[in-house]
């Protein structure tokens, strides 16, 4: 794939604790997903409205919290992608509940609007509860999840990424969703 | 849920993986036989009830595969570290934080700290540019920016260079959507859209006015937000394109990965063309064509699809070959995107191809025509025929039989073509050629409709290009009088034959000798304009009323009271019996008679009018429109010139209302407003009140320039006058003293606001008896007036009255006379002997020549001056007034003490009427009438009068 480059030098350096060179790619990486945001969150249609700015900044300050964390690599440093990733779009699902519930009474006039493309009727708020539950038994699987479905990642990618087998992945992702899926269905 | 063993909880998995190998309907007996575990089994029994479901509504990821992953290998990319980071700071600028990402370079919301803190969107151009091309280019455009104010325009403020090299530019931060993509989210109509889009074409009609090309007109560059709930459309990155000097090249539109990232598509021919210096307004008619057509149906008339492949060169062909389909027919062959356009819009398609089809394709292929000239010859053209079609009047566009005629014209003539930043008379060059190749076409075509499309086009070249030159700022423009006179002659000799055209050109030519303040030399082109009118269209003609009204405008300047009068009453008549009362035109004709009525004084005859405009424009336009706010404002204006200076203040806050709902408390007009409703508490003595308010316009003023600007100064200057009301003159001296010193700063120091300044505050120091001092200011004031304004301006007149009357004050009677008749001969010059202004003179002349009692000569001068007054003014004009004092103070002097006594008692009547008992004006009558009293001898008279004067005295 990509020639091992700056951002991986930076990556290697980081892991040998260069704070300069983390400082240099949470910027870089935040860039990056307000790009992402602005691209997934297509413009589908009225109501499911967020703030890519907010969203984004939020994002930052996630991965700035982060920043002493071990990025060892590309695969974790996709993996801390899809983190936020999932945090952000958790994060909006519930204030749209919460609006919806009219708990929303201050909201923040929406400017710059971009829609959640959302047309699975998926309760993004319990799945998000589920996926905790998921983490305590088997942390790997929370991840698979993670990476595929709120990060769109590719399973071989994702094989990578976690440095497991391809198949293993498949089997994890066939699992994990069944049973995120009764966990949503049948807990509380 | 009881919990598995891990060893069971891995059996569970592995069983789980083998069922769903197995065809669904066996699944059930596949666990019986496997011989797991109950546990094991009925806990994958359990999982598989919710497979189904997991995968239906699990299978899509949540964002685009693959986003993440090249993000991060986009991160991981040379160019990403091309790009380099965000950086905290751009010269004095704080980054926030990046919004928006272009072909072009970055762009990033930042915090300004000084002058003032606001937020800016500064615009980082990408490494590789020429970054000292780039600054001087906009250098050289700067002036025109900022003359831009247009709450459709988003503010340019600055460029400079960053530390590493690389240029950037400061604007105005707009949050909002590109107009597409507001107007889809909100599935706004066809009208909707063109409502916004008007708006838009208003914004860049501005721009061209003052010089300023866009020159990268796209929906990114037009975002739209939303005050008070209602959508307002920012163009952004005025004057970006040209300093940064874009064309179609590999450069501008690929990465170093050769992606193309820019759109080529609402390039214009030209534009794309090798030469791209050869740019001018209709380029920006282009683009806004290619933005109308996907406002109207959601798609651009050259898409491929496969720009990404296409390179500048093929692009360059494409657009300049290919004839673009007509938007119906685009969509109705879209095939599945013509459905979305069409919810996108709120309709059908059916109904959305009924609604363009005609019309509405007409003007956005008028505007896409490869040949410049076969488009609009403006924006406001444009506009207009949208109007036209919004109002189910027939528009100019049509199908191309006639356009075209039009456009072999001006294919023959390349010196039609030329960008409007070059000098002016090279430009004057042009136009000329221009009417000349008119001509020379309509001999051979001698067709109606080609001389009127070419006149139009002429027309609104020369508006153009005069427009741009605002000469309140840069005092008579010797170059702009050069073009008009060049015009004036040619047009003389060259176009009798074209009565069409040639009413056209004497029109503009007439209008921007107008805008220049040279009614004199408007007038036989106006005079000629309305003749033609008149034989070309008929005198019941909308070109007609037009053509009376410029010429009265132009007549009441010159004093022509009674002329100007019957013209705007003419017109209005007319446009009565056209259209009917409910009109704009009439309320624009109602305005300008009222305005002039108002100027000679009469104010019952003018205030209806200017009521009635009001109703109209409110009936027809609604509160939330500039016209109503400026017909308020003549109200107030009108109660101000009445004397009512509680109504005016009344009426102004009313004004200064809305426009802060149009317009926000920001805007430049809405900071204007605040200044007359503070000048209209001034004139109702709530000197405590306005102070404060000038000073908060001198602020907000302040904020919004940065820097020193004559609009600043002007404020200032008012401050001063309130300060100078409140008694405080020797404040008043430094306050007007600023406001001089900006206007030096800002204007040049022989500018005639220059003069206006030093005039100022020599009058204040005239009051502080610092005679020496102001009679420096006005012999500065006078230098400069007559330098710049010629020896025979009204202007120098006024000079001369100021600097007469501290010799006056300082008993030098002889000079001060001297000077009051050269002021008044160049005033009868000037203006005509009938003027009132002539009038104001004689008296001035008049109260000299009593002090040094050359009586006869005094009185004659004050009788002429009643004559003149009584002929052109209202009957209580306070100026009568002020003459019949004088005379009766002549009149005393003379001991014909009689008569002084019928003038001043008169004179008191009406003053009494008009100000009030108590008033300034009353008193000074009074000391006059006790001054008669006493001399008569009729001391108890004159005690009594006196008795009054201190009763009246504040303590």
């Amino acid at each position: 794939m990509v020639a091992p480059s700056e951002t991986t030098r930076l990556l290697d350096r980081m892991r040998e604790g260069d704070c300069a060179a983390s400082e240099a790619l949470i910027p870089l990486l935040y860039r990056e997903l307000r790009a992402i945001a602005a691209k997934c969150l297509k413009s589908e249609r009225h109501g499911h409205t967020l703030q890519p700015t907010a969203l984004v900044h939020e994002a930052y300050l996630k991965l700035v919290g982060q920043r002493d964390a071990n990025y060892r690599n590309r695969g974790h440093f996709m993996a801390i992608a899809a983190m936020v990733m999932r945090r952000i779009l958790v994060s909006h699902a519930e204030k749209r509940a919460a609006a919806k519930r009219g708990g929303g009474a201050a909201r923040v006039p929406l400017h710059d609007d971009v829609a959640v493309t959302d047309g699975r009727s998926l309760d993004i708020v319990a799945l998000d509860e589920a996926m905790k539950r998921l983490a305590e038994r088997d942390k790997r699987k929370a991840q698979v999840v993670e990476q595929r479905f709120f990060a769109g990642i590719e399973m071989s990618q994702i094989a990578e990424n976690l440095g497991v087998s391809l198949a293993t992945v498949k089997r994890d992702w066939e699992y994990a969703r069944t049973w995120l899926m009764r966990e949503m269905q049948t807990g509380e | 849920m009881s919990e598995l063993t891990p060893k069971a909880q891995q059996e569970v998995e592995e069983l789980f993986e083998r069922v769903l190998e197995v065809e669904p309907d066996s699944r059930p007996s596949y666990l019986e036989s496997c011989g797991a575990e109950t546990v094991v089994r009925q806990e994958v029994e359990s999982l598989l009830e919710f497979h189904a479901a997991a995968r239906a509504r699990m299978d899509t990821p949540m964002v685009s595969p693959n986003a993440i992953v090249e993000a991060v290998d986009e991160l991981a990319s040379d160019r990403a570290l091309h790009r380099g980071l965000d950086p905290e700071s751009v010269g004095p600028y704080r980054i926030l934080e990046m919004i928006g990402e272009g072909g072009m370079g970055t762009v990033y919301l930042a915090e300004q700290e000084k002058p003032l803190r606001r937020r800016v969107a500064v615009k980082l151009i990408k490494l590789g540019m020429d970054t000292r091309g780039v600054i001087a280019r906009f250098d050289a455009e700067r002036q025109a920016l900022a003359l831009m104010n247009h709450p459709n325009v988003a503010r340019v403020f600055d460029a400079g260079v960053s530390a590493d090299g690389r240029p950037y530019f400061v604007m105005e931060y707009v949050n909002g959507l590109r107009i597409t993509d507001y107007c889809d989210r909100e599935r706004l109509g066809i009208g909707a859209r063109l409502a916004l889009f008007v708006r838009v074409c208003e914004a860049i009609q501005h721009a061209h006015q003052k010089g300023v090309i866009h020159r990268d007109i796209k929906p990114s560059n037009i975002l739209v937000t939303e005050e008070n709930g209602a959508p307002v459309p920012k163009v952004i990155d005025f004057g970006v394109a040209k300093a940064t000097n874009q064309r179609l090249t590999e450069q501008t539109l690929y990465t170093e990965h050769g992606v193309m990232i820019g759109t080529p598509e609402y390039m214009s021919p030209e534009q794309a063309g090798a030469d791209s210096a050869d740019i001018d307004t209709r380029t920006d008619i282009y683009s806004l064509g290619v933005l109308l057509y996907e406002l109207l149906i959601g798609m651009r008339p050259l898409e491929t699809n496969s720009i990404a492949g296409t390179s500048p060169d093929e692009w360059r062909r494409l657009v300049q070959q290919q004839e673009p389909p007509k938007p119906a027919t685009r969509l109705s062959t879209a095939g599945a995107g013509r459905q979305d356009a069409a919810r996108n819009r709120g309709t059908d398609v059916a109904t959305l191809l009924r609604k363009i089809r005609g019309d509405l394709e007409w003007i956005t292929m008028k505007c896409l025509e490869k040949q410049r000239s076969r488009r609009y010859a403006s924006v406001a053209e444009l506009s207009a025929d949208i109007g036209r079609f919004q109002r189910h009047e027939p528009v100019t566009a049509g199908p191309p039989t006639t356009v075209y005629l039009v456009s072999r014209f001006v294919r023959r003539n390349r010196g039609f073509v030329a960008a409007a930043s070059v000098v002016f008379f090279v430009l004057a060059t042009g136009v000329v050629s221009t009417i000349t190749f008119a001509v020379a076409e309509s001999r051979q075509r001698a067709v109606a409709e080609t001389q009127a499309a070419i006149a139009t086009a002429v027309n609104e070249f020369l508006n153009e290009m005069l427009a741009s030159v605002d000469p309140r700022n840069t005092g008579p423009e010797v170059t702009v009088r050069q073009v008009l006179d060049a015009a004036a002659e040619r047009a003389e000799t060259e176009l009798a034959d074209h009565p069409a055209v040639e009413r056209d050109v004497r029109q503009t030519i007439g209008h921007s000798y107008v805008a220049l303040g040279l009614f004199g030399e408007a007038l036989p082109h106006h005079e000629r304009g309305l003749a033609l009118a008149i034989e070309l269209y008929s005198e019941r003609s909308e070109e007609c009323t037009a053509s009376m009204n410029e010429l009265g405008y132009t007549l009441k300047q010159l004093g022509r009271f009674a002329d100007a009068e019957g013209l705007h009453r003419r017109a209005l008549e007319t446009e009565l019996a056209l259209f009917g009362e409910m009109d704009t035109r009439v309320a624009t004709s109602m305005n300008h008679l009222a305005q002039l009525l108002y100027d000679q004084g009469k104010y019952d005859e003018g205030r209806p009018l200017f009521e009635r405009a009001f109703e109209i424009r409110s009936e027809l336009l609604g509160e939330q429109s500039m016209d109503f706010v400026t017909s308020l404002n003549n109200l107030a204006r009108a109660h101000h010139s009445d004397g009512d200076y509680v109504t005016a203040e009344t009426l102004q806050r009313e004004c200064l209302r809305l426009i802060r709902n149009l317009f926000g408390d920001d805007h430049l007009d809405t900071i204007g407003v605040m200044g007359n409703v503070a000048f209209a508490a001034m004139m109702n003595g709530n000197y405590e009140e306005a102070e404060p308010m000038f000073r908060d316009v001198v602020d907000l003023l302040r904020k919004k320039y940065s820097q020193a600007h004559p609009d600043i100064a002007r404020a200032l200057n008012n401050l001063g006058s309130c300060v100078y009301k409140r008694g405080r003159h020797e404040d008043a001296v430094s306050i007007f003293r600023e406001a001089l010193d900006m206007r030096r700063e800002t204007l040049g120091d022989d500018h005639p606001m220059v003069a206006k300044s030093l005039n100022n505050l020599g009058l204040t120091l005239t009051q502080l008896e610092r005679y020496e001092e102001a009679m420096e200011l006005h012999r500065e004031s006078l230098a400069i007036r007559r330098a710049k304004l010629g020896e025979e301006h009204p202007d120098v007149s006024t000079s001369l009255n100021n600097l007469a009357f501290i010799l006056y004050k300082q008993g030098a009677h002889e000079e001060a006379r001297e000077m009051y008749e050269q002021a008044l001969a160049i005033r009868r010059t000037a203006l005509g002997d009938d003027h009132p202004q002539v009038a104001n003179d004689q008296i001035n002349l008049a109260r000299c020549l009593c002090e040094m009692n050359q009586l006869d000569e005094a009185e004659s001068l004050c009788r002429s001056a009643l004559s003149i007054q009584i002929n052109k003014l209202a009957k209580d004009h306070p100026h009568i007034a002020a003459t019949k004092q004088v005379l009766g103070r002549v009149l005393t002097r003379a001991a014909r003490y009689e008569e002084a006594e019928t003038w001043l008692l008169a004179a008191l009547e009406q003053v009494r009427t008009k100000f009030g008992d108590q008033s300034t004006q009353a008193q000074g009558v009074i000391e006059d009438l006790v001054a008669q009293y006493e001399s008569s001898g009729r001391t108890a008279l004159a005690s009594r009068y006196r008795q009054e004067l201190e009763g009246s005295a504040p303590p």
